[in-house]
């Protein structure tokens, strides 16, 4: 009921043409992906792999080319991570866990187009979690919390010096 | 140096892989995650008679 409000309100107040347009960016920016380095995403991962577009510097008005190669690999991650959150080993209970639920925000992040650093801050609540949790259960052995470390050290710094001018939201 | 670009997807990765180890039924090590949180709980079935509950 709120989405219906919320898309009417939305509808009277910049019209159906705006709204049709932005069907059109979304499918644009779907189709060719980004390849700035603050994009961490699988396509983002892609992209400088294979060197398409501009890494380094920011433009706003410029998008990557259409590169099949990208665009058959970012969906297929988005498939698998999809699949797995919502098949791989639920091991049969009826209530979701708090694991569940942060698998399903993270699978969100990797798994589409454009993922920007501050769409990795969903990270901090889920090392809150895990840093208590891997502590009695060491799923990996001595080797897990020191990885959950490393984890943490690199999701919670810049490393990549660029160019660019401010990023957009 | 492109591919290290990516570090928090790696980063996030790891955490998906940590999540999906304690969510393993089977794994003796992890459990549900649930169990480990404080005041968490465990994945059998929750007990239904007064006597389950007390002996719980």
């Amino acid at each position: 009921m709120t989405v219906l409000a919320a898309t009417l309100a939305s509808l009277l107040a910049f019209g159906v043409q705006d709204h049709v347009s932005y069907l059109w960016m979304l499918s644009y920016v779907s189709a060719h992906g980004e390849s700035y380095a603050a994009n961490h995403s699988v396509n983002g991962l892609l992209q400088r792999l294979l060197f398409n577009g501009e890494n380094l510097g920011w433009r706003e008005d410029t998008y990557p080319p259409f590169n099949a190669w990208v665009s058959a690999g970012t969906a297929a991650a988005s498939a698998a991570f999809v699949l797995a959150c919502l098949f791989w080993r639920t091991g049969g209970r009826a209530r979701a866990t708090a694991a569940d639920f942060m698998l399903a925000i993270l699978h969100l992040r990797p798994g589409v187009t454009v993922a920007w650093e501050h769409h990795y801050g969903i990270l901090l609540p889920c090392y809150a979690v895990l840093l208590p949790t891997l502590a009695r259960r060491p799923v990996f052995g001595r080797l897990t919390l020191p990885g959950l470390a490393a984890s943490y050290m690199v999701a919670s710094n810049y490393w990549v010096s660029r160019a660019g001018s401010p990023r957009r939201g | 140096m492109n591919v290290l670009q990516s570090y928090l997807l790696f980063a996030a990765l790891f955490v998906l892989v940590c999540l999906y180890a304690l969510r393993h039924p089977d794994s003796t090590q992890a459990g549900p995650i649930r169990a480990a949180l404080p005041g968490g709980t465990s994945s059998r079935a929750p007990a239904t008679s007064p006597n389950e509950l007390a002996a719980s």
